[in-house]
C-alpha cells in the first residue's frame, strides 16, 4: 500500500523539522511560564519579559524558517498524497488544514503579549486587567499550541504508519 | 516614552492582531471556496499558505500603523475592550476554521 512506504527525507529538512517541532514546543513552555507567573499576586517581570520575547521568537522560528520551509517544500510532495491515500484521509482534510492556517494567529497573539509585558514592566502589577488580559492571551497561545502539537503527532503518525 | 504612547501602542497593536485573525479566517475559508483566489495566492506567493502567511503580516502592521495615526488617546478601558475583541475572534475564527474543514471534508 502506498501509505506503507517509508517517506526519505534529505538531512536538512529533517533538522528543518526537528527545529520546528522544539521551537514550537519551547514557544508553548515558555507562554506557559508567562501565564503561571502573570497569574501571580507578585509575578517576576524579569521571568515575564524573557519568556514572553524567546517565547514569540520561538514561534517565529517554528512559523518561517523552519516550519513554513518545511511544509511548502516537503508536506505537500511527500506527505499530503500518502495521508490522502490512507485509511484516514480527514486527517489531511480536517487536521492538517486546521493546523496549518490556525497556527498562523500564534504570532501576532505572542507579539501583543510581549509587547504589553516590555512596554509595562513593572508597572502592569498596577495595571491588574491588563495584567490578567496579557495572562488570558498567552493562555491562547497555550491551548492553541498543545492543539496544533498533537495534530502534528497525528498527522506524522499516520504519515509513518 | 509616556504612559498614553505606550498605552496608543499596544491599542494599536491589539488591532492589528484582530484584523490578523479575522483576514486569516476569511481568506482561509474565502480560498477554499472559491478557488480562483487559491489559485492567485499559489501564483503570486509560490503557495497559497505563503500568500496567507505574507498577507496576514501586512493585514497585521497596515491596521496597526492606522490605528496608531488615526485613533485618539488609548485609556486602558479601550485597550480592555479591544482586547477582550481579540480574545473572542481567535475564539470564534478557531471554531469556524475547524468548523468549516469539517463541513467540507466529512458533510459536504
Amino acid at each position: 500500500m502506498l501509505y506503507r512506504i517509508k517517506i526519505k527525507m534529505s538531512a536538512f529538512l529533517s533538522i528543518f523539522l526537528i527545529v520546528h517541532v522544539i521551537s514550537g514546543v519551547v514557544g508553548i513552555f515558555l507562554f506557559g511560564g508567562v501565564v503561571l507567573n502573570a497569574l501571580k499576586q507578585k509575578p517576576s517581570f524579569k521571568i515575564l519579559k524573557w519568556f514572553s520575547l524567546l517565547g514569540f521568537l520561538a514561534l517565529m522560528v517554528s512559523w518561517t524558517i523552519s516550519g513554513g520551509y518545511y511544509y511548502v517544500t516537503y508536506y505537500g510532495k511527500a506527505i499530503k498524497p500518502i495521508i490522502q491515500a490512507s485509511a484516514t484521509p480527514w486527517v489531511h482534510s480536517v487536521i492538517m488544514e486546521t493546523k496549518e492556517h490556525i497556527f498562523l494567529f500564534l504570532p501576532f497573539l505572542a507579539f501583543l503579549s510581549m509587547l504589553i509585558i516590555w512596554l509595562n514592566k513593572e508597572s502592569l502589577i498596577e495595571k491588574p486587567r491588563l495584567k490578567n488580559m496579557a495572562a488570558i492571551i498567552s493562555f491562547l497561545i497555550v491551548f492553541i499550541g498543545i492543539a496544533v502539537s498533537l495534530a502534528g503527532i497525528l498527522i506524522s503518525g499516520t504519515a509513518s504508519r | 516614552m509616556t504612559d498614553a504612547n505606550k498605552s496608543k501602542i499596544i491599542y494599536s497593536v491589539a488591532f492589528g492582531a484582530i484584523a490578523a485573525v479575522i483576514f486569516i479566517t476569511a481568506v482561509t475559508i474565502g480560498a477554499d471556496l472559491y478557488l480562483p483566489l487559491k489559485g492567485w495566492l499559489k501564483n503570486v506567493f509560490s503557495h497559497h499558505w505563503v500568500g496567507k502567511s505574507v498577507l496576514s503580516a501586512v493585514v497585521f502592521g497596515a491596521t496597526a500603523f492606522l490605528t496608531m495615526i488615526f485613533s485618539g488617546q488609548a485609556s486602558e478601558e479601550k485597550i480592555n475592550k479591544a482586547l477582550k475583541v481579540l480574545i473572542w475572534t481567535v475564539i470564534l475564527g478557531s471554531l469556524a476554521i475547524i468548523g468549516f474543514f469539517i463541513w467540507e471534508a466529512l458533510l459536504k
